[in-house]
């Protein structure tokens, strides 16, 4: 398998199945450990679903592109859609922090998972890159096997 | 996800297996309220089987916990795995929820806590 994949969605919620299973393709073609498949479904469902549920004023179809890269030690996801502007990086990780309001959790798992990222706005595109270091993973904690069906 | 209920001695034990997603949360979230609506007060949730879990799933325990505050309620957690607990510990729920390494202990804490 090539080193980059693309994935073109749409923003509707199923379309997150295609793309965890995109991740999970990916991740097995190039033995990545399962703690790092583990963060990248996490943040990918974090990230994917926001764009679904707040990103649109209208009902229409809109494209979503997902690229998976590795250069090197490093596993970079971009993420690119014509949703309202949204800067996660502007996002303060501390203000659900000792509410207990069930929502607002979402950025700040995820950016938590991650070791870099990037926003930019560009053609009224949000374009987000999230990266993960290959070796500071290996001592993630690895999620159990599945054990049924 | 599938969801087992036992209640013993007043307790009631929710063994979760699976996935807590997207998808799977408002289930999840219909199960537990159904819960409290027949009458549990004390929870204990059990995460050992759990293999994913998401903000989707996060936020249906605060959603019980503010349930559980109104009608005097309690909810532990326990039997996290490590790929859970790394979770929890992001979002600060593990210092928001008490949570006890086994099932046995969490029964025990809410067995012998005067309500």
């Amino acid at each position: 398998m090539n080193d980059v994949m693309t994935i073109a969605l749409v923003n509707r919620l199923p379309e997150l199945q295609r793309l965890w299973q995109a991740i999970e393709d990916f991740c097995a073609a190039h033995q990545l450990p399962a703690g790092i498949c583990f963060d990248l479904r996490i943040a990918a469902e974090e990230i994917f679903t926001n764009i679904v549920k707040y990103g649109y004023s209208d009902a229409a179809e809109h494209p979503i592109a997902v690229e998976l890269a590795l250069r090197g030690n490093c596993l970079m996801v971009k993420i690119q859609d014509d949703a309202a502007a949204f800067n996660p990086l502007q996002i303060d990780p501390a203000h659900t922090a000792g509410k207990k309001k069930p929502g607002g959790r979402g950025v700040r798992l995820w950016r938590g998972l991650m070791d870099d990222i990037e926003y930019r706005r560009r053609d009224n595109k949000n374009i987000l890159i999230i990266k993960k270091d290959l070796t500071s993973c290996n001592s993630s904690p690895t999620p159990r096997k599945a054990s049924r069906p | 996800m599938q969801l087992i209920a036992n209640t013993a001695e007043g307790i009631t034990t929710l063994n979760l297996h699976g996935k807590l997603d997207s998808f799977t949360s408002n289930r999840l979230q219909e199960e537990l309220l159904g819960l409290l609506v027949e009458g549990a007060r004390k929870v204990i949730i059990d995460f050992s089987q759990v293999d994913y879990i998401s903000s989707a799933g996060i936020r249906v325990f605060y959603v019980a916990a503010q349930r559980l505050e109104v009608i005097s309620g309690r909810m532990v957690f326990c039997a996290l795995p490590p790929h859970v607990k790394k979770i929890f510990d992001i979002v600060d729920m593990s210092s928001e929820f008490k949570i006890f390494v086994t099932p046995g202990e969490a029964f025990r804490h809410l067995r012998e806590e005067v309500s």
